[in-house]
């Protein structure tokens, strides 16, 4: 076994803090999308905020995670992961293929990952994908639309400019609809390491364990 | 020689001959000791007698050969009509300047209607509200410390020899920080003939507000030197800026009188409003405000304002509540927009179930990124005086106004004001139940308000200015006929577009126009129902991918 080094510790901070974020605005944002779900709430005898209190956590919420993604955007571009990590590359479009019949079938069979995560590139051609679009799409939009929103009169210019309230409500919630699939694929896709828990275990310990024998680019 | 013939024969003659008064006294002794009217013989007044002893029945005196005016002025007043005679009040042949005074036929009167009434009493003479004035005025006499001197300019500053206001108080600042110790003596004065006393008592307006009463006042400065200074009475007699507009009030409309209300000079209680507007008040003793005891009806209304409360706008309204409760925008932080929603709403939209609540429609210019509500000033001044606006849109005249009225009105009084204007909107109470007991609504919900079924679209007001007061005249079809149609769209439709379970029932069958249909009129209502399918769909796949993992030991 050996030991890859695939996340610093800003990186893992990062990833928790902002984990807890996007689940204090998931939930409350379901609840402010679906008021009758404090009626049910009350009738399971389940304690949930009330309306009021949760507008107010989902808007402050909203404004840390605008702090995150600002940290994240600025962590990767000044680190260089950007470039390290997230540019797609000639050599992943053979590797897509591959790695989306791996985890269609290959998993079941006993195949190897055909892509190992190093710290010279830890995501495969997917994942860049799948992270690309959650990290540089779906949450500048979620960030842009919930700003505007967080003071209508004083973005109305804006806001009618780009089509009005309307169109911003649709957006950030399609956009929120998005983030919510990748994160359920996330949350499972990180049971897929050699170990139930390795990619869990590397996002705490920050480095994961390898068979000797996997095939690596060293 | 011969002149003195002349005269002796003159004061001897029939003619001459008058009975000089030491004659009368040597019968009606009394009056020997006369001050009043000491100056007049006695036959000046006590015509046609010519020897001694006289006739028993003479004429009566009157007063009128001498006090001419006098009786003239006394003659068109009350106490006239009530037949009362000179002599009733003034000693005729007693001392000069003693007689009955008012108190000796009016004891102890308690004008308990006259407010302030300590104040008043102390410092001024029945005649001054009882009477008619001949001579009025104030004197204020400043007496300094010994061996203080103050020098003319500090009264006078810009030494046009007349004290304003703003000088007066500046300089009685000063004597408060620099001459402690120092008198200030108030005298209103009413002297001359004040002879018409007037069957009701001057109106509170005549000092306070018209001043047709003490018209002048004086500072005397006692000091070394002592001088006087002309000075406005405005500073002795307050303004009650109220007065002037109190017969435009609703209330001075109905004829409420000052003193109707102010019985004493107490503090105006729940009690004497009640008197008139029971049935508001029964509603409110019932509710929170009135039995916290926090509240009573002036803290909110103020009687001498001319607007009824339907001329207030929303941001009026606020300013009411607001006094008391400062921290509303902090307590309303749960509200997405806070801000915003204040600026259409105002408190009782919400917390007071009962009233009715409308959304009104006014016209208003935006300048300086600012909303104005039009005027009726700056209307009439397009349209020409005492215009009807109503008649102006209103085309058929019907009593009612149709939204393309009010859109056609719009583009025309854009042409003549200018870009700017716009039809302003805002949702507030039409119809007032005074119980605004409600506080943290448990129906938090956004689509009580954002949906088109909102109670108050049922009931939509334009609200136009006319001279002196606002007329709300109903408006004729949807809130998107009135109002531009990406702003209506923001009003309502927000809360609306989420999808409901009578949604789904419908798209699984049971909508009469077949589920494709249904689905196609949700419009963005689909982004719910496609996402949480999407939701549902991959974590199945999810699931089934796990469940093989388990199956194959992977």
């Amino acid at each position: 076994m050996k030991k890859v080094f695939l996340h610093t510790l800003t990186i893992r901070i990062w990833h928790w803090i902002n984990a807890l974020i996007v689940i204090a605005l998931m939930i409350t944002g379901i609840q402010l999308r679906v008021p009758g779900i404090e009626e049910i709430a009350r009738k399971m005898a389940v304690w949930i905020p009330e309306y009021s209190v949760t507008i107010l956590i989902h808007k402050y919420t909203g404004y840390a995670m605008a702090l995150s993604f600002l940290f994240w955007l600025v962590y990767i571009l000044v680190s260089g992961s950007f470039r390290v990590h997230y540019i797609p590359r000639p050599a992943d479009l053979p590797i897509l293929g591959k790695q989306a019949l791996y985890y269609l079938f290959g998993v079941f069979q006993g195949s190897e990952n055909p892509l190992i995560p190093t710290a010279e590139g830890k995501f495969n051609p997917l994942q860049k994908i799948a992270y690309g679009s959650v990290m540089l799409v779906i949450t500048p939009l979620i960030v842009f639309t919930g700003i505007l929103f967080s003071d209508i009169f004083f973005f109305r210019g804006v806001i009618d400019w780009l089509g009005g309230i309307r169109l911003l409500d649709a957006l950030h919630v399609v956009a929120s609809y998005l983030f919510l699939l990748n994160l359920i694929v996330h949350l499972y896709m990180c049971t897929m390491g050699h170990h139930l828990f390795d990619h869990v275990k590397a996002m705490i310990l920050g480095f994961e364990e390898m068979p000797e024998e996997s095939p690596s680019k060293h | 020689m011969p002149i003195l013939v002349i005269i002796f024969l003159f004061l001897s003659s029939p003619v001459g001959a008058a009975v000089l008064s030491d004659d009368c006294f040597n019968c009606h002794e009394d009056f020997k000791k006369r001050t009043s009217h000491e100056s007049i013989a006695c036959t000046d007044c006590h015509i046609g007698i010519k020897e001694i002893p006289h006739e028993e029945k003479l004429a009566r005196p009157t007063c009128n050969a001498c006090h001419h005016k006098t009786v003239e002025r006394y003659s068109a007043g009350i106490h006239k009509s009530k037949g009362l005679a000179c002599n009733q009040c003034h000693e005729i042949h007693g001392k000069k300047g003693k007689g009955a005074d008012c108190a000796s036929c009016h004891p102890n009167v308690a004008h308990k209607a006259l407010p302030s009434r300590g104040k008043h009493l102390a410092a001024l003479n029945c005649v001054a509200c009882h009477g008619k004035l001949d001579k009025s005025g104030i004197t204020a006499t400043v007496t300094l410390p010994k061996g203080s001197t103050l020098e003319r300019k500090t009264v006078d500053r810009d030494g046009n020899g007349f004290t304003n206001p703003a000088e007066w108080h500046a300089f009685e600042a000063l004597l408060d920080q620099k001459f402690k110790g120092y008198k200030l003596e108030k005298q209103f004065w009413a002297y001359g003939d004040n002879h018409e006393i007037m069957p009701k008592a001057a109106d509170c307006g005549e000092c306070h507000e018209k001043r047709t009463r003490f018209t002048s006042a004086e500072a005397r400065i006692n000091d070394i030197t002592s001088y006087s200074i002309q000075i406005t009475p405005r500073v002795f007699i307050p303004e009650f800026p109220s007065l002037r507009e109190f017969p435009k009030t609703v209330h001075g409309q109905k004829g409420v009188r000052c003193t109707d209300c102010h019985t004493s000079q107490e503090k105006i209680t729940d009690k004497v409003c009640v008197r008139c507007h029971e049935q508001v008040y029964h509603t409110y003793e019932e509710s929170i405000h009135a039995k916290k005891g926090a509240t009573s009806c002036t803290d909110c209304h103020n009687p001498h304002l001319i607007k009824t409360y339907k001329e207030f706008n929303a941001k009026e309204r606020i300013a009411i509540c607001s006094r008391c409760h400062k921290d509303y925008i902090t307590r309303h932080e749960w509200l997405p927009n806070t801000k915003l929603h204040f600026d259409y709403l105002e408190c009782t939209t919400c917390h007071s179930p009962g009233s009715e609540k409308s959304m009104v429609f006014f016209f208003a210019d935006n300048k300086d990124r600012k909303k104005n509500p039009l005027q009726y000033e700056d209307l009439e001044r397009v349209f020409g005086q005492d215009v009807h606006l109503k008649s102006v849109i209103n085309t058929y005249a019907e009593n009612m106004v149709k939204g393309e009225e009010i859109g056609r009105f719009v583009v025309d009084l854009k042409k003549k004001m200018g870009e700017g204007i716009f039809v302003d909107a805002e949702i507030i109470v039409t119809k007032v139940y005074h119980d605004y007991s409600v506080t943290r609504l448990k129906e938090r919900n956004c689509v009580t308000c954002h949906s088109p079924q909102a109670h108050f679209y049922n009931s939509m007001y334009l609200i136009l200015p006319e001279k002196d007061r606002h007329i709300y005249v109903p408006v004729k079809g949807t809130l998107i006929s009135v109002y531009p149609i990406g702003m209506a769209l923001d009003i309502y439709l927000l809360g609306e577009e989420k999808i409901t379970k009578d949604d789904i029932y419908a798209l699984l069958g049971k909508a009469p126009e077949g589920s494709t249909a249904y689905a196609k009129s949700l419009g963005f209502k689909l982004i719910d129902l496609v996402g949480v399918i999407l939701v549902i769909l991959v974590i199945l796949s999810i699931l089934a991918h796990a469940l093989l993992r388990i199956l194959v030991k992977r």
